[in-house]
């Protein structure tokens, strides 16, 4: 099977949208959440008590530490599972050493391995976690959407084109960014948000060729390192964004609570690179 | 001896006649284009529009919702008249520039706030299909819902239109009022729920091709003729 790059500068940009840019603020903390035992899936799963809830697509808890300090600015990208975001509580109400027990990011669930019931640090009873506040989803919501807000990023289209002078060619893939929110001051807080992550930005492309950052099961993927990816000329391969327009989309007052306060950010993801095979990698 | 006659001419660059020439040509050529894109250009930029927007309509026509006022099939002719209306309203030629603007989001009443529900501007409600819809709805109209609530009346101020009362409800709240028994959802399924934006304006771009129309135009020129 053959990867190409469009597929990895999608990826990238889900990567960088969900994972780097949007836990700079569009997330929340929620403490001492109680954790009630599934016996069917011999794991401990925290109880729903806010909406919107990890459980929605596009939401789950956060699995990286801060790129950032409040800023949509990234000091560095994150490659290694957190160790700020979750804290699991024994009965008596210590931390539990995050090596004794797996995290399901995606259900929201602790996993002792062997599939017991306590660890070493004692039973897990409460846990303090960081949940998305706004669901980052691929694509058009359709017709099964989380509850707002969401951002939903799409690539709609590329084309490819010649370099003025020499052999080199460049991508130019067009992206629309959707933002359902709740509230009309919501959506100009997201939308800004986004914006300036994107507005005069470039972000290398990552190869994804050895998975992701979360596992199939939720799991974080302790071999994830986030790797760039390296074009065969040894070049990293970056894209840049361009053309960042955004359009507040409005419609009449009873158009649903969904539809009610949107945006739509689009712009342009260009790569360039020499030679006559777009996807030749290192 | 016969000697063989000749004659000379004497050639003589008259620069100020070869750039009056170049000058008018240049002129020509410029009407041309203009012309070319009054006359044939904008009305086949429209019919590319008007292919997406009658693919909407036909999706519309599909589904549940035939008494939706909204319904694109029922505007079409309005639709396809503003468009020429804005074209030629935008329609702008200054020398070397040619600029034009066709539909732009206010024309389809996307003013930056909400439309009011008085709005009778049959574009303007246009806004709901053509920047795509999340989620699932049925449209209501009154005989629906009192086939669906046998003991009350449709009150008329309720909708989304003024003059056509109907109104939209979301999947969840029409199962948990129970309406799925009376009818069931498939019936009232609006066509257009979780469709995607249909842009039908950057596909007709993205389909146009400027270069035949430039080539006749300039082919006109080069033998003299004005379009």
């Amino acid at each position: 099977m053959t990867v190409t790059l469009a597929r990895m500068e999608d990826m990238s940009l889900q990567h960088w949208i969900k994972d780097v840019i949007i836990p700079l603020k569009w997330v929340e903390r929620v403490v001492n959440c109680p954790l009630n035992f599934n016996n069917d899936k011999s794991r401990y799963e925290a109880v729903v008590q806010w909406l919107p809830n990890f459980l929605d697509e596009g939401r789950g808890w956060v699995y990286f530490d801060p790129a950032g300090s409040g800023t949509c600015v990234v000091s560095d990208l994150p490659s290694t599972e957190q160790s700020t975001r979750v804290t699991v509580y024994n009965e008596g109400g210590s931390a539990i050493d995050q090596s004794l027990f797996n995290i399901n990011y995606n259900d929201g669930a602790i996993e002792i391995p062997g599939g017991g019931t306590t660890t070493a640090g004692g039973t897990p009873s409460t846990v303090d976690f960081t949940q998305y506040y706004a669901a980052v989803v691929d694509g058009w919501p359709g017709t099964d959407p989380p509850p707002a807000p969401i951002v939903a990023v799409e690539i709609t289209g590329f084309d490819k084109q010649p370099f003025q002078i020499g052999g080199g060619r460049k991508s130019v893939r067009r992206v629309a960014i959707d933002i359902f929110a709740t509230s009309s001051a919501e959506r100009d807080d997201l939308t800004e948000f986004i914006y300036d992550a994107l507005y005069n930005r470039h972000i290398p492309v990552f190869d994804f060729r050895e998975g992701e950052p979360l596992n199939y099961d939720g799991t974080f993927n302790t071999s994830w390192t986030a790797p760039l990816l390296t074009l065969n000329n040894n070049d990293d391969a970056i894209f840049y964004f361009r053309d960042v327009n955004v359009t507040n989309i409005t419609g009449r007052q009873e158009w649903s609570d969904i539809n009610r306060w949107r945006s739509r950010i689009t712009f342009k993801m260009i790569s360039f690179r020499d030679g006559l095979d777009f996807n030749a990698l290192s | 001896m016969v000697r063989g006659k000749g004659f000379k001419i004497r050639l003589q660059l008259d620069k100020p006649k070869l750039q009056s020439l170049i000058i008018k040509k240049k002129r020509l050529i410029q009407r041309n284009i203009k012309s070319v894109v009054q006359k044939e250009v904008i009305p086949h930029v429209i019919d590319l529009i008007m292919e997406g927007y009658d693919d909407l309509a036909q999706l519309a026509d599909q589904g549940a919702g035939q008494d939706d006022p909204s319904r694109p099939s029922e505007w079409r002719e309005i639709f396809r008249a503003h468009l020429f209306e804005s074209a030629n309203k935008s329609f702008k030629a200054k020398k070397e520039f040619i600029s034009l603007g066709i539909g732009d989001r206010a024309f389809l009443g996307d003013l930056g706030t909400f439309v009011d529900k008085e709005d009778a501007e049959p574009l303007h409600w246009m806004v709901f299909f053509l920047e795509g819809m999340v989620g699932e709805f049925a449209l209501i109209t009154p005989d629906t819902y009192e086939k669906l609530k046998p003991n009350k009346t449709f009150d008329d101020s309720w909708g989304r239109f003024e003059d056509e009362p109907v109104f939209m409800i979301e999947r969840k709240a029409y199962f948990a009022q129970g309406f799925n028994d009376i009818i069931p959802w498939e019936q009232v399924r609006h066509p257009f729920s979780g469709v995607r934006p249909p842009d039908i304006f950057a596909n007709a771009l993205a389909q146009l091709n400027m270069r035949p129309f430039l080539k006749k135009a300039i082919k006109a020129a080069i033998e003299g003729r004005e379009i």
